[in-house]
């Protein structure tokens, strides 16, 4: 622009030009800076609340500023400034009893997401929360702290969900979580797509608003807060505290350890807005293109969760049914660390359930069945059987008493058994597998397996190709799985979808294997 | 920076006609967030009004030029269609600024443009003298109207009108292809497209039907809808709006 002309124009008026704004005849509050401060805002709780990671004595409360949010800059309509945002804790939803609150700033550099992680409350609480920024106030949030470690716990009850394009369909499956109002709800991959549906149009409901692939900070962010603009999604954040993990979409698909397909820059946009937009500790702050976001979640002595990473330290992907590869024992899908991490914690046994929450399908799927073909998927657990050998072998000599893996990923419920040995149909059971199928993702659904695949297969006791979500009931007798499914996820109209269990499961507590109900 | 400039944003940003979720601000769960000199203040607006629109007070400017008058145009680029004139020396009330093309007036060489409700579009900021070199208004969409091109030489124009929340698709070019505003709601829905196919120098209207106070996304394409495959050409990169 040209300053000097307008200047000169100014300098002849009503006022003297710029550097007169610095001098001391103007009032403090008249500076620069102060306008800076926080310039009006619209309401800017357009992203709802969430909360997450719940300790005995502390849960994190999670938003994020974005009065305009599917702006393609990635910041939310939210002015160049930083902007306090003041949060509350009370026992009840009035907030007539409220038992702590405080204040925390957010900006630019924090895309303007908020995370408060309260210290000092009681465990097996439930606590609400809200926040307050600009005269506007958020939503309510409910939540809950765990129960003290070693606490006795009569029950648990949890959703797990995973995979949920956006375009793909509608979220019913969130409506239905947030309705069974659980304690706790497992996200376990996939929580937002970095590139458009590959479906054809009748197969998809709605749009990106910003439909590029995910190559920058700014698309990561408006694509994150795009998913969250839906009301159902929002109200399953909204009934109970999640723990987050990402799978491959969160960044791009089929990502590994490596550069290749996806480069440390763009790991590092992918992290930074996985972080901003979860409601995860402090302690998954990414550094650059790493992020640490593996940790145990314990629920007195009832449950443990392991919540895994099984992209970020991954050996890439072997050559497709290449069996030197999937064997080499060398190669990692947890990393080293990860993988010492988890053995180290199964010398301990502080709960009767052990949850291995992660993302990618565990026990083995071989087509044909014969080993000498390696008929499988090279990017789940059976693309690196050496891993999953050293991961199965730890639980089992340190007497685990109750494993059980849990799984995202593959769009379709799936039901398992685990073995040493898959090709051994006789060998002993180790743990149990529960995968659910997709939010939304591949809506048009898929062919089950056929009676030979079973027969290859006979640790695998169920799939259904529907969408849906998982609800599991864990007491210290046992523990039920219901495989919830969602006639249609095309359908917008609550009262014209059904959603029911297909199928239940239940492992009794000592005792190694499904049943079904 | 002028003295005229500081008050004119104190004014815009330092005010405090919003308040909050009228929900929200019953009782006793208001006071116990605020400061307690502040919650009196809150809590006896909201009594008053249930306004949840930030600052509405516009920045105002003064139309300069070597004497002629000035172009309004319908969106913030040269090529968007001229939709009357303003005269030099007038005064407008700019209730937004956003970047358009580049432009040289007399006041400088600019790319941004004010938007100026009263005359239904925006004028380059290279001719109206602001008390500024810096933006002295806030981003378009602020809940008076704003509007976007398609992306080169403006075949397609979206106008968005915050009174009753409707959107106005203009075909201006005779190029085969049909003139399109997708646009997305707080529901989560989108994006819902309206069509213009009736040929260059047609308008389509049609309501969003998003509630009031509530923001509506839109973009402003461009689209062979008559081909086996249509495909979606020079969308604009998209604006929030908000509903009056």
């Amino acid at each position: 622009m040209g300053q000097v002309n307008r200047r000169a124009v100014l300098l002849g008026g009503v006022a003297a030009g710029g550097a007169v704004a610095l001098s001391t005849a103007l009032p403090s509050w008249a500076s620069t800076k102060t306008f800076l401060a926080a310039p009006a805002i619209r309401d800017p709780f357009q992203l709802g609340v969430a909360s997450g990671d719940p300790l005995p004595d502390s849960v994190v409360l999670w938003t994020r500023l974005a009065p305009a949010p599917l702006n393609n800059d990635g910041f939310g309509g939210m002015p160049d400034a930083s902007y306090t945002v003041d949060w509350e804790m009370a026992n009840d939803e009035a907030f007539g009893s409220v038992v702590q609150s405080g204040s925390t700033t957010t900006n630019r550099a924090l895309g303007y997401s908020v995370h408060v992680e309260p210290k000092g409350l009681e465990p097996a609480r439930v606590y609400f929360y809200r926040f307050k920024t600009s005269g506007y106030i958020s939503p309510v949030g409910r939540t809950r702290t765990t129960p003290a470690l070693g606490a006795a716990v009569n029950q648990l009850k949890y959703a797990m969900a995973s995979c949920q394009h956006w375009e793909e369909g509608w979220y019913h499956a969130h409506r239905a979580i947030a309705a069974d109002n659980p304690d706790l709800v497992l996200f376990l991959g996939d929580y937002m797509y970095e590139k458009p549906s590959g479906q054809a149009a009748e197969f998809k409901v709605r749009g990106l608003a910003a439909a590029a692939d995910t190559t920058t900070l700014a698309l990561y962010r408006a694509r994150h807060a795009q998913h969250k603009t839906d009301v159902d999604l929002q109200a399953a954040h909204a009934v109970a505290p999640w723990a987050v993990v990402f799978d491959d979409h969160e960044v791009m698909n089929n990502w590994n350890s490596t550069t290749s397909p996806a480069s440390a820059a763009r790991k590092g946009y992918a992290f930074q807005a996985f972080y901003e937009n979860t409601p995860i500790r402090s302690t998954a702050k990414p550094s650059g293109s790493s992020i640490n976001i593996y940790r145990q979640l314990n629920w007195g002595n009832l449950a443990r969760f392991h919540l895994m990473d099984t992209r970020q330290y991954r050996s890439a992907q072997a050559t497709d049914k290449d069996c030197v590869g999937y064997r080499n024992t060398s190669r990692t899908l947890t990393g080293t660390a990860q993988e010492q991490w988890v053995l180290n914690a199964f010398n301990t046994k502080p709960a009767t359930w052990d949850f291995l929450g992660q993302q990618v399908f565990f026990a083995q799927r071989d087509t044909d069945g014969k080993s000498a073909t390696c008929d499988s998927s090279n990017d789940s657990w059976d693309g690196y059987s050496a891993s999953r050998d050293r991961i199965t072998k730890g639980w089992v000599d340190r007497n685990i008493p109750n494993p059980i893996v849990l799984t995202g990923d593959v769009h379709r419920h799936w039901a398992a058994d685990l073995r040493q040995n898959y090709y051994d149909h006789n060998a002993p059971i180790v743990g149990s597998e529960l995968v659910t199928t997709s939010v939304t993702s591949n809506s048009n659904g898929s062919t089950p397996p056929s009676a030979t695949w079973y027969a290859n297969n006979p640790h695998v006791k169920y799939c259904q190709g529907m969408r849906g979500y998982v609800r599991v009931t864990t007491t210290p007798a046992q523990m039920r799985a219901d495989f919830v499914t969602v006639s249609s996820v095309l359908e917008r109209d609550p009262a014209k979808v059904t959603i029911k269990t297909d199928r239940s499961y239940v492992v009794q507590a000592g005792q190694r294997g499904l049943q079904q109900v | 920076m002028s003295e005229a400039a500081v008050i004119l944003r104190a004014h815009l940003y330092g005010s405090c006609t919003r308040s909050a979720d009228p929900v929200g601000m019953t009782g006793s769960r208001t006071r116990r967030f605020l400061p307690k000199v502040i919650a009196v203040l809150m809590t006896a607006s909201a009594l008053l009004v249930l306004d949840v629109v930030p600052a509405a007070a516009a920045a105002t400017g003064k139309v300069q030029t070597a004497g002629d008058p000035l172009n309004v145009r319908r969106a913030p680029s040269t090529t968007s269609t001229a939709v009357r004139t303003v005269a030099n020396g007038a005064s407008v009330s700019i209730d937004c600024q956003t970047i358009g093309t580049s432009v040289t007036g007399p006041l400088g060489t600019t790319t941004l443009w004010d938007y100026v409700p009263a005359l239904g579009g925006y004028i380059s900021d290279g001719y109206v003298q602001t008390g500024s070199d810096e933006r002295i208004a806030p981003d378009c969409g602020v809940g008076s109207g704003s509007a976007e091109c398609s992306t080169g030489a403006c075949a397609a124009e979206g106008v968005f009108k915050s009174a009753g929340g409707s959107v106005t698709v203009y075909d201006n070019a005779g190029d085969g292809k049909s003139a399109g505003v997708a646009y997305w709601l707080k529901s989560g829905v989108g994006p819902i497209w309206v069509w213009n196919s009736k040929g260059t120098g047609t308008n389509v209207v049609a309501n969003t039907g998003a509630p009031k106070g509530t923001w509506v996304f839109y973009k402003v394409c461009v689209s062979d809808r008559g081909a086996t495959v249509p495909t979606l050409d020079n969308c604009s990169g998209g604006l929030t709006d908000y509903v009056a």
